[in-house]
């Protein structure tokens, strides 16, 4: 043997005890971390919203609605960490009768737990009480919601603007019997107040524009707008006696 | 050669510039919200307002200004003025208390335009400032309207001369064009109204402006006046007497009252009785009530006629029944009149060059009176209920029939004012008759006679001043 072939066999035998070494070192880790884990349901504390998921899903929407719990008889809420469903429920009070269903029985439990009323069906819930996969479905219902108070808003604007102006609205009776009408675009400031009226679709008739220009400016303010900005606002006689 | 390298080396930058600024505004106005906000806009609901329940206008009138010497005539215009405004039912003249007095001089018109903010305060819809200048012998209103609502001029400045005899007419006009700026015709207030009236022991013709202030008689016949009418033209009326022969016969008077004679006097009037005569809106033409030995017919008698060049008649009516009450529709082609050819008066519509009469009321036992408005677009009659007669309204199609003045007591004769706005009638409701003027929605009834028993109102038209017709 020579020389080179002696060293190349004692590199050989190093590298071999230190992947040997380091082999022995991870198992002896992964062996320590699984024999050192906590095991058994009362080491997990699992978080109160993930309680919360698995419980509602199934009872979220029961054939009656849930009894809406008494705020008086509501006991203080406690941090979510120490929120832990009893595994046994507590003795029902003699006055109260035993529960309909299964929802009930929820109910009861949330309210001696302290918990808020689960949402009923149509109620859009919390976004922090919501489960993550049911985020973008609780986004659209909300919106849609938002979208639904605009509406109703504007409606009721609507007719407070129609009321308002009517009233203001002086027109000679030679001008109501002839079928006219006219748009006219009002740029209404957040308060109502109208700043600028601008005719969008003439009636034909000069004294009939004229009036309804005049009318608007009248009835300045106009019940605050849902939004400021430009209004189109159609502006029709009654058909009644001339 | 410095200048043009110069001019090279700053265009150079600016070159570079635009295109970074042109990203640039580009840039911020893809992410302004102005597009978005625009398409929100457009998104947004067209609001209705539907009716126009509002009453009046608020109108300020400032004292008007006037030479010393005219403050007798200025008052006189002034309360005519006022009161012109107030029947329109246009307008509402806000107290004087609640705004300052003349901003005119008496020498110019030059005021500054008013501040519409201020007269927002007073709750004005329109400014009214006026001078008054002139003679005893001729005078002259020179006004202005401003609408405040709108803050703009309406009327920036017009001039109304009149003898100073006829200073009230002066006001009033002032009234009625001041409505016509507000609205689309003009007021009634220099109108006049024509009535039978029995105050002085005789039934005769009077006149009145139609608040019914400065009534006077125009006939002094001392027999009996029935059916007053008026010329196109407004200046004469026509009605019937039995002065002549003691039987019912046309005549016409001035309506100042100073010449009256007997219309028609070439026609052959053997067995001849004229009831009525009613002129149609465009001069030439007459409509008849006459009857020649049997029931009334309606004639229409031409241009030759009234000038006495021929005596042939158009006959528009031929039955045995009576026909009675002509009344034109506007544009003069069509008339409505009264027959009881079905047992019971009621409205038929017939063309003015004559044909197959229509009947248009169906509703009652009892329609008679027709009165077409000035619109064409109604026909006021009166039907009977319960004895007693009730006002309605009914369009010439018979489309839509509906009632405009019901009371206990009769209610007849309907007249139209020339702005189609009102209605003059006489009503029992009194015990006696008297003229009262209603507004078409049924509003601000008022009584404009006393005294005596007051019938047959007649509606003058629009009348000249000072050699100016308003409209």
């Amino acid at each position: 043997m020579d020389a080179s072939a002696a060293l190349w066999q004692e590199e050989a035998q190093r590298s071999f005890r230190w992947m040997l070494g380091l082999s022995c070192g991870f198992h002896l880790l992964v062996f320590a971390s699984w024999s050192l884990a906590p095991t058994g349901q009362g080491a997990f504390t699992l978080p109160g919203e993930a309680v919360l998921v698995e419980l509602v899903a199934p009872l979220s929407a029961p054939a009656q609605p849930l009894p809406a719990p008494v705020a008086a008889a509501k006991p203080a809420p406690l941090p979510p960490s120490t929120v832990v469903l009893p595994e046994t429920p507590s003795p029902p009070e003699e006055t109260r009768p035993p529960p309909a269903d299964l929802a009930e029985l929820l109910a009861r439990f949330r309210s001696e737990a302290g918990e808020e009323r689960p949402p009923a069906e149509g109620e859009v819930p919390k976004a922090d009480a919501q489960p993550p996969g049911a985020s973008a479905a609780a986004d659209e219902a909300a919106g849609r919601v938002r979208g639904a108070e605009l509406s109703l808003k504007q409606k009721l604007w609507m007719r407070n603007v129609d009321t308002h102006v009517r009233l203001r609205w002086v027109l000679p009776p030679e001008l109501r019997d002839q079928n006219l009408s006219a748009d006219a675009e009002v740029l209404l400031g957040a308060t109502g107040a109208v700043r600028r009226v601008t005719l969008r679709r003439s009636s034909g008739n000069t004294a009939f524009d004229l009036s309804v220009e005049r009318a608007l400016y009248r009835a300045s303010p106009l019940p605050a707008p849902p939004e400021p900005g430009n209004w189109i606002i159609h502006m029709v006689p009654r058909r009644e006696l001339p | 050669m410095y200048t043009k390298h110069r001019r090279r080396a700053g265009a150079a930058p600016c070159l570079r510039t635009v295109p970074i600024f042109a990203a640039a505004t580009a840039l911020l106005l893809c992410a302004s919200p102005g597009p978005a906000l625009f398409a929100e806009e457009a998104q947004r609901p067209r609001v209705t307002v539907r009716g126009a329940g509002g009453v009046a206008f608020r109108v300020a009138v400032q004292r008007l200004s006037a030479e010393p010497h005219l403050a007798d005539r200025v008052r006189e215009v002034d309360t005519a003025l006022l009161g012109g405004l107030e029947f329109s039912s246009l307008f509402d003249v806000i107290p004087r208390d609640a705004f300052p007095g003349p901003v005119l001089s008496p020498a110019t018109m030059r005021a500054p335009a008013p501040r519409c903010s201020t007269w927002r305060q007073v709750s004005a819809d329109a400014l009214l400032q006026g001078r008054l200048s002139g003679s005893e012998d001729s005078m002259q209103l020179e006004f202005r309207l401003y609408d405040i609502a709108r803050c703009r001029a309406l009327v920036r400045s017009k001039r109304i001369r009149a003898p100073a005899a006829q200073a009230e007419r002066i006001g009033r006009r002032t009234a009625d064009l001041a409505v016509a700026a507000f609205g689309e015709t003009p007021g009634v207030a220099d109108t006049e109204l024509a009535f039978i009236s029995d105050r002085s022991g005789y039934r005769e013709v009077w006149v009145a402006f139609p608040d019914g202030s400065a009534a006077r008689a125009v006939t002094e016949h001392q027999s009996s006046a029935h059916f007053p009418g008026w010329t196109p033209d407004g200046e004469s009326l026509v009605y019937t007497s039995y002065r002549y022969q003691q039987r019912p016969w046309l005549f016409v008077a001035s309506r100042a009252g100073r010449r009256s004679g007997r219309l028609l006097r070439g026609f052959p009037h053997q067995g001849t009785q004229i009831y009525r005569g009613v002129f149609a809106p465009l001069p030439g033409r007459l409509a008849l009530v006459m009857s020649r030995k049997g029931a009334s017919e309606i004639y229409i008698a031409g241009r030759r006629v009234l000038d006495g060049e021929s005596t042939k008649l158009g006959r528009l009516t031929r039955n045995r029944h009576i026909d009675i009450s002509p009344s034109w529709s506007p544009d003069g082609s069509q008339l409505a009149y009264v027959s009881d050819r079905t047992g019971s008066p009621e409205i038929y519509v017939v063309s003015a060059k004559g044909g197959t009469a229509r009947r248009l009321t169906f509703g009652g036992a009892y329609n008679t009176a027709p009165a077409w408005s000035p619109s064409g677009r109604w026909i006021a009659y009166q039907t009977r209920h319960e004895g007693q007669f009730d006002l309605w309204l009914i369009d010439p199609e018979g489309r839509h029939n509906q009632p405009l003045v019901t009371h206990p007591r009769s209610d007849e004769q309907p007249s139209w004012s020339p702005d189609g706005r009102k209605l003059a009638f006489q009503s029992l409701r009194r015990g006696r008759f008297d003229i009262y003027v209603i507004d078409l929605d049924g509003s601000k009834l008022r009584r404009v006679t006393t005294g005596g028993s007051n019938t047959s109102p007649a509606w003058g038209p629009y009348r000249s001043l000072g050699g100016e017709k308003i409209r």
